[in-house]
């Protein structure tokens, strides 16, 4: 009889482990985190796989498909358990996730894969909200220029006020902490861009181009390609295929570290308590350089065996 | 086309038939192509008898293409029949070394460290570099924002990862008695030694954590980037990365039989050039 009782006590006992809130599983009380997609995106899968390999938190994925109302259930699922942190990849994930955490604002957010996160006023009015945006930092383009090329020191930028007036600004400070001199000549009409750089060519021994609508066009990039090697210039861009069309140089950003630097900022945030006020936007930290070798040749840059094995690939 | 010359021929109420002039030679020859291409690539890897990876945050060298070669040329040189692959990302190198088991690893001694027993990691060689199996870590500030050692505690630190005891490493082993606390830091990790000096420069964070042959190499082309920033604190000695060998793949006799190949090579006044890229001027037995 008492062999009974003390097995109907284990059993409800056992019944009430299971089922009592916080007790369902021993690893509930673990913080996680959630991955926001704006949509099923190749361009996401490296930054979120990385991000999963190294934030050493359960990582769990949603989706938005690209419409907030394509499954009505999602908010709920993803709040079903309180996030330690949102990561969310590309600007519609980054918007919904500023929306829906604007009554949560104990549960931080970092957005990345968001190009021009400014015009999505991500940061207004929440301190929830860190990001890595999506552009290096201009002083990382200068600071590489002077590492391919020590002897240029006049970079002329030909760019849109409305379009570029901050990045520039920016690059300002680099500019001067290198020892450089930046030329700027503000336009607002595309159509400008060919006469300004001829004006420009004949005083500046370098040329930054900005992805500005503005000024950067394809019919631009093909005819500064020849111009460049014409006035023997030397052009910085940020994307690969510019130095591929033959611009001698681009840095554009590493996606495969942006979800290890998102980690590294989730971790600090979650686990350091930094304030995701102190963060705001970060540059990503890691870049990728590409040189044209043969561009360096025919302006006759000569580039040292230690600068090329700093680059990660050298186009011939 | 000449590849479309199918020629329909009538003949009274037959059905036509279909001569495929110049197609069934044609489809003859894209056959044999294609077997012999994919016996040239079933012969490679064939013959490639060691799968050999690579991992260095810490090195200067990120051009893996020019690596590769480089590797393949002093592979193919002393009669070592294997395969090269270099990794930029940590994550990716833990996936790939445990989705295809490699035979022999180039790695930092942080990750023999962590990772060694459960991969069964046996090291052959340490690396020299300037003729020593160490290296030194500096903790750098900017000269505007001079911190000091106890005021970067909540201050973000740039560094290359260390595994996954990296400030535990730093602060017990590396910089130990010195009063720094990387735990109480906020780290972020960059892919490369030099990233991580040049979000200093660029006022990005508060303090970068740098190989000291990174800021060598940078100050040789270009001194300005070193000139904003100062030393705050240097590490003990950090031992170089080990060449080391995966258990059950190769045997000891073949483990020295490597160990000779890769000091003789190294030993001899012309060094290949992956070490050259690399920084490695000779190599020591490991202990």
């Amino acid at each position: 009889m008492v062999g009974k009782k003390l097995f109907n006590t284990a059993l409800s006992f056992l019944f009430l482990l299971l089922f009592l809130p916080g007790t369902v599983s021993a690893g509930s009380d673990e913080p996680w985190i959630a991955v926001l997609l704006s949509d099923t995106e190749k361009a996401y899968d490296i930054p979120v796989r990385s991000f999963t390999d190294s934030v050493a938190m359960e990582v769990r994925t949603f989706n938005l498909h690209g419409d907030i109302r394509h499954d009505p259930t999602l908010k709920s699922r993803l709040f079903k358990e309180k996030p330690a942190l949102i990561f969310a990849l590309g600007a519609k994930a980054a918007f919904v996730a500023k929306l829906w955490t604007n009554d949560k604002q104990d549960i931080p957010v970092i957005f990345a894969m968001v190009i021009n996160w400014q015009k999505y006023n991500l940061l207004e009015g929440q301190a929830n909200m860190v990001g890595i945006s999506s552009e290096v930092n201009p002083g990382n383009q200068f600071l590489n220029l002077s590492m391919f090329a020590p002897q240029i020191k006049r970079i002329g930028v030909i760019y849109c006020p409305v379009h570029s007036a901050e990045i520039v600004e920016q690059a300002k400070n680099a500019v001067k902490m290198l020892g450089m001199e930046l030329v700027e000549r503000p336009i607002q009409r595309g159509q400008d861009f060919r006469r300004i750089y001829r004006q420009l060519s004949t005083i500046v021994d370098g040329l930054w181009i900005l992805n500005d609508p503005v000024t950067f066009t394809v019919e631009n990039m093909v005819w500064l390609e020849k111009r460049c090697l014409a006035d023997r210039l030397v052009c910085i861009g940020q994307s690969k295929e510019l130095a591929e069309i033959g611009l001698m140089l681009s840095v554009r950003p590493d996606v495969s570290n942006i979800g290890v630097q998102a980690a590294s900022m989730a971790k600090n945030i979650v686990k350091r308590g930094q304030s995701p006020v102190s963060i705001g936007v970060m540059e990503p930290l890691g870049t990728q350089i590409y040189v044209n070798r043969r561009t360096a040749d025919r302006i006759g840059i000569e580039l040292s065996d230690q600068t090329l094995n700093m680059a990660t690939e050298v186009i011939n | 086309m000449r590849f479309l010359d199918i020629l329909p021929t009538f003949q009274g109420d037959r059905p036509p038939k279909i001569k495929y002039r110049g197609l069934r030679w044609k489809s003859s020859i894209s056959l044999i192509s294609f077997l012999l291409v994919l016996l040239l690539i079933f012969s490679v890897y064939a013959a490639a008898k060691y799968q050999f990876y690579y991992f260095n945050p810490d090195s200067v060298q990120s051009n893996f293409s020019l690596l590769t070669k480089g590797f393949g040329e002093f592979l193919n040189k002393v009669g070592l029949e294997a395969t090269f692959q270099a990794f930029a990302q940590k994550n990716d190198f833990d996936r790939r070394i445990k989705e295809k088991q490699p035979d022999l690893v180039l790695v930092p001694s942080w990750y023999y460290q962590s990772y060694g027993e459960s991969l069964g990691l046996t090291p052959l060689l340490s690396s020299l570099e300037n003729g020593k199996t160490t290296y030194t870590k500096v903790l750098l500030v900017r000269k505007t924002q001079p911190y000091t050692m106890d005021q970067l505690k909540g201050k973000t630190v740039a560094m290359t990862t260390m595994g996954p005891d990296t400030e535990e490493l730093l602060s017990n082993n590396y910089f130990n008695g010195q009063g720094l606390d990387f735990s109480a830091m906020n780290i972020i990790i960059t892919p490369k030694d030099a990233d991580a000096l040049y979000a200093l420069a660029l006022g990005q964070v508060d303090a970068a954590l740098d190989g000291q042959s990174t800021l060598s190499m940078v100050g040789s082309v270009n001194q300005r980037v070193l000139s904003v920033t100062q030393e705050v604190a240097s590490s003990s000695p950090v031992p170089t990365p080990l060449l080391c060998a995966m258990s059950g793949s190769i045997d000891s006799v073949e483990m020295a039989r490597l160990q000779k190949i890769f000091m003789d090579k190294g030993a001899k006044g012309n060094l290949p050039e992956y070490m050259k890229m690399l920084q490695i001027n000779g190599w020591q037995k490991a202990l």
